[in-house]
């Protein structure tokens, strides 16, 4: 301590020679930097006006729709200022939209680098990921935003998501159970509850199901729980929740198309039928209504009518494996083997395993 | 106004028509003043159908075959009734004498003519409900043919009815198991297939491949028809192409100017069971495909006369799997009608069989069995029996064979394979999938037919399809990725080898013997020929093991590998040409089926069957000098491998010198892993390039 305050001294004494020696020129020269200063702020604050102005144009454009712009502005007020931040964030996410991935993580990542602390960035990065079948980076992102933030809900909600879309079902419903923890939301519940009905704990998803509708009564969430019930062979409250789920959404095919196996599965077939019927007008190009008619058809013997059923859900669908399979069956009802055997095939290698026993007994 | 004429004369012509069937017109004179002449000749045409009728019923009541008189007799009688086609007499014969043909399903036409022309029940003969009921049952009018037998129970008298109960008991019976049956179809298609005429044709034979079908008729042929314009039965052949049955071809050398029928054919195609008639009396013959040519038949189990061909009838047979058996179909059953036996060879050389045995009480029944086929599987019988539970008529069952031998219970294949008419013979695919039949059921192109049964497989529940969002923030609903399974059937777990012996230069057909050693117990499981023309071959082998095959012929090097059939529930098809190599210095041939203990010299027990062909060979072949060496693969030490080989060699040749082969002829050479034929980086070449072979150095 005591040095350095020998040293501070001798600084002040040398100074003060120099001052004294040239002090005119000193002044002079103070001057003139002074008012360069003031002028380089004045640039400065011009330069920074302009960046910010580029900036709200980007946004205006972004607001507008009209993406290759924003990105045009943004880029402008980057090259102004070059530690922008929420232009490079607000260009990657511009980019994202423009499905310009690359470029879209190039500025996440000068985002990141510049303020490695915000979960909102790593969040939205992670969101890219995901949009380019890149999980297990996306996942890294959901972690280290858990590492920054413990309480963050929706990252763990996030990473629930990734774990089901897996297969891990434990770790997605352990990483759904945190996110209830922190905030009860009703996407958490319905997604836990799905977690459930794959281990086959249906009482559980049920739970699940009914509190995701007592904070939100959407139509998918009563979709859903009918499933498990209908799984659960509970016809009776497996058709009230379809009802309810169409009540809340007269407009839902998927629901109508449930309910209308449900009637088939209930062994009414006119009203299954006109389930389907009403699925495929609210949405024509909805493949599974068209596979179910077909069904219904097969089993009254119309397998004219099915076989156009099938043919038109395979149309919308290419690679509906359950189509062909069904396709199959009905063919070989009609003594058409080979369009049988070929159908089978082709459910065969879109993945229906079992369907090689029909293949192996009756195509040779 | 026009029209309404039209009208009245249609309804009049209507009228006129049931009255006219309405009506009995008795033969008598006063009924046809104007053509005594003609009224003369009928009468004389019912008497003539009379004795052939009387003859026919008594051998049916008293359980004996009526050969053609029911036929006979419907001749004579549909020339009376078309001079008075209104008698309800003739009607009640004509329906009575259909009942028993392959025409039966017009048995039909003529009771039902007969019921409506009689007022009340108590004018009725008697006899009319019974056959009436007879050919309600054919028609499929079970509970109204059991009403009607109950009828003719209760108008008949105690005395008149006692030759009737045993069959009202029976036909009663059937028509509850048809009602029970017809309430289950079987999942099949039944097709009547391409080759049948307007004749009988009957008794398809098939290879276990599918594609080659021996079968009989008595389609008009050029031998003399008889005094009913009827053909004598001959034998003959059709391939399969593109999936149909194209041409028909007669095998002429087995056919003559009586009847031949085809019995069974064994699994290859290669020998036919055929049943002649001379003096009376039908016995089992053999006739064997030389090339393209079908030896002239040879009497099968021994000469006329002795323990299997008795004095009685042998007809239809079906060769055992195993080619040590014979099953078939002798009217000289233990119940003295027509029932399955079967006789074991004894000595091949000698063709010596054991005396005939019931295939046992499971099997036959007091009344007829019709024929006998014997699955490639040698585990499953089919047969035709009158017996059991059948709808009408013959029905087809299939009984199993249990650990003992014993033939378990027979069960009824069902309908619609089996229907209220005669429905007889099997003969099948070795997976099952495809079975020929016989049936004189109606619909049919006339007699018997034979059809084509396809089995559905297994049961093949449709998949209906739902979506839920089980991920609320994922705008794709996932679907139900729940597939109903399948139910099994019953499938055959055999496998089906086929394939060609073909010479290794010219590639021109070999006639071969073929041995089929079953690895497992070392013991031949079945011996075979090459076709001489073709060079084919084919046998159907259960699953799931390891055999030996053997491929020898005059001058040639024989050959020999063994081959694994994986075990599956499913139909497995292995198609493999084999190439024999004519006898020549520098031949050289590798011996598959000589087996060591990994890493010693000592020649297992299950490679004698090889070495001792090889013994077989030097005996053919005295001048033969040959080098047998040891090779292995690159797996361990050089040195190892030199010495482990020259130790199989020599074990090799010790085993030979045993057997009597003369030392000086023998050489034994180990190479060690220096002349490999495989690549020693795979586990199979490895095991390719492990091996014995002797090389032919001098003759």
């Amino acid at each position: 301590m005591k040095n350095l305050f020998r040293i501070l001294i001798l600084f002040i004494l040398i100074s003060n020679i120099c001052v004294s020696q040239n002090l005119d020129t000193l002044l002079e020269n103070n001057e003139k930097e002074f008012t360069d200063s003031i002028l380089d702020f004045n640039e400065n604050q011009e330069k920074l006006k302009l960046s910010r102005d580029y900036y709200n144009k980007g946004v205006y454009f972004v607001e507008l729709g009209s993406y290759t712009d924003a990105v045009n502005n943004f880029t402008a007020a980057i090259e102004i200022d070059s530690l922008f931040i929420s232009a490079y964030f607000n260009r990657a996410i511009v980019y994202s939209q423009l499905s310009n991935y690359k470029n879209s993580l190039l500025d996440f990542a000068t985002v990141i680098s510049l303020d490695s602390a915000n979960t909102l960035y790593l969040y939205k990065r992670a969101e890219i990921y995901r949009s380019i079948n890149n999980d297990s980076l996306a996942l890294a992102d959901y972690q280290l935003i858990i590492s920054i933030d413990n309480n963050h809900h929706k990252a763990y909600y996030e990473m629930a998501i990734i774990m089901l879309l897996q297969g891990n079902i434990d770790k997605a419903m352990a990483s759904y159970s945190k996110s209830l923890e922190l905030k009860p939301t009703a996407n958490a519940y319905n997604d836990r509850a799905g977690c459930y009905r794959k281990v086959k704990m249906y009482e559980e998803a049920i739970k699940d199901y009914k509190a995701a509708i007592l904070l939100d009564e959407r139509s998918i969430f009563y979709n859903n729980l009918a499933a498990i019930y209908r799984i659960n062979e509970d016809f009776e409250k497996a058709l009230a929740n379809y009802n309810l789920s169409i009540e809340k959404d007269p407009e839902y095919e998927i629901a109508y198309n449930n309910r209308g196996r449900l009637y088939f599965e209930m062994q009414d077939l006119s009203a299954a039928v006109a389930d389907f019927n009403k699925a495929i007008k609210l949405d024509p190009d909805y493949a599974p209504p068209y596979n179910n008619r077909g069904i219904v058809f097969h089993k009254e013997k119309d397998y004219v009518s099915a076989i156009n059923d099938f043919d038109k859900a395979i149309e919308l669908d290419i690679n509906y494996s359950k189509a062909y399979l069904n396709r199959g069956i009905t063919k070989q009802m009609i003594r058409d083997e080979e369009g049988a055997c070929e159908d089978w095939e082709k459910a065969y290698n879109l993945g229906i395993k079992l369907v090689k026993k029909y293949i192996i007994n009756d195509c040779y | 106004m026009i029209a309404i004429r039209y009208i009245y004369i249609l309804v009049l012509i209507f009228l006129s028509t049931d009255y006219l069937y309405a009506q009995n017109i008795d033969f008598k004179s006063s009924n046809f003043k104007s053509d005594k002449e003609g009224l003369k000749q009928a009468l004389q045409y019912i008497k003539d159908g009379d004795q052939y009728l009387e003859q026919a019923n008594k051998a049916i009541f008293s359980r004996k075959d009526p050969l053609d008189y029911f036929d006979k007799a419907i001749y004579y009688y549909l020339k009376a009734n078309k001079f008075n086609p209104s008698n309800l007499e003739l009607n009640i014969k004509l329906g009575n004498a259909y009942l028993y043909t392959n025409s039966k399903y017009k048995s039909f036409i003529f009771l039902d003519r007969a019921m409506k022309m009689y007022v009340n029940e108590k004018d009725a003969p008697v006899n009319i409900y019974f056959y009436y009921s007879m050919a309600l049952q054919l028609e499929g009018r079970y509970e109204e043919a059991i009403s009607n037998f109950r009828i003719f129970k209760k108008l008949q008298k105690d005395k008149d009815f006692k030759p009737y109960n045993d069959f009202y008991k029976k036909y009663i019976k059937e028509c509850q198991s048809a009602i029970e049956l017809s309430s289950q179809p079987k999942k099949v298609w039944i097709d009547n297939i391409r080759l049948n005429s307007s004749d009988d044709d009957w008794s398809p034979c098939l290879t276990s491949d599918g594609e080659f079908l021996i079968f009989t008729s008595n389609r008009p042929n050029e031998n003399i028809e008889d005094e009913i314009g009827r053909y004598d039965n001959d034998i003959y052949f059709s391939t399969l192409v593109d999936r149909k049955w194209n041409s028909i071809t007669p095998i002429s050398i087995l056919n003559t100017d009586k009847d031949d029928v085809s019995g069974g054919l064994s699994y290859d195609g290669q020998r036919l069971l055929i049943y002649k008639i001379e003096n009376n009396n039908a016995d089992v013959f053999e006739s064997k495909l030389n090339g393209t040519i079908w030896e002239a038949p040879e009497r099968k189990m021994g000469k006329t006369g002795n323990s299997v061909n008795t004095i009685n009838n042998e007809t239809l047979a079906s060769y055992d799997p195993a080619d040590i058996k014979i099953y078939y179909l002798t009217d000289g059953g233990y119940s003295n009608d027509w029932d399955i036996m079967f006789s074991g060879i004894m000595n091949k050389e000698r063709n010596i069989w054991g005396k005939g045995q019931s295939a046992g009480h499971e099997v036959n029944t007091k009344y007829h069995e019709g024929s006998v086929y014997m699955h490639p599987d040698g585990k499953t019988m089919y047969f035709s029996s009158q017996g059991h539970n059948s709808m009408g008529g013959y029905d087809i069952f299939v009984s199993y064979v249990d650990e003992l031998g014993h033939w378990g219970p027979a069960i009824n294949l069902g309908f619609p394979i089996n229907s209220p008419y005669d429905d007889l013979f099997y003969s099948s695919t070795a997976n099952g999938k495809y079975a020929y039949i016989c049936s004189n059921r109606n619909g049919g192109k006339g007699g018997m037919d034979i059809y084509k049964v396809t089995y559905l497989g297994s049961d093949k529940p449709q998949s209906i399809d739902s979506e839920e969002q089980l991920i609320a923030s994922i705008a794709n609903p996932i679907k139900d990725s729940f597939i109903a399974e399948p139910i099994d059937l019953n499938v055959k777990n055999l496998t089906v080898f086929k394939g060609r012996v073909l010479d290794i230069i010219s590639e021109d057909p070999v006639d071969a013997k073929i041995v089929i050693t079953d690895n497992s117990t070392g013991k031949e499981y079945i011996q075979l020929r090459s076709n001489s023309s073709s060079g084919k071959f084919l046998i159907s082998l259960p699953s799931g093991k390891n055999y030996g095959i053997a491929v020898s012929s005059e001058k040639y090097l024989f050959h020999s590998e063994n081959f694994d059939i994986p075990k599956g529930n499913t139909y497995n098809l292995i198609e493999k040409d084999i190439s024999l190599m004519y006898i020549d210095i520098g031949s050289k041939i590798a011996l598959r089926n000589v087996f060591f203990d990994i890493g010693k010299s000592l020649v297992k027990e299950d490679s004698y069957a090889e070495l001792d062909r090889l013994v077989l060979l030097m005996n053919q072949f005295p001048n033969l000098s040959v080098e047998l060496s040891g090779h292995t693969d690159n797996t361990g030490s050089e040195l190892l491998n030199n010495r482990l080989s020259q130790r199989r060699a020599e074990a090799v040749v010790e085993y030979l010198i045993e057997k009597g082969i003369d030392k000086s002829k023998l050489t034994a050479k180990g190479y060690g892993s220096t002349n490999p034929i495989d690549s020693n980086k795979t586990i199979d070449g490895r095991k390719n390039n492990r091996r014995t072979e002797f090389e032919i150095i001098g003759n």
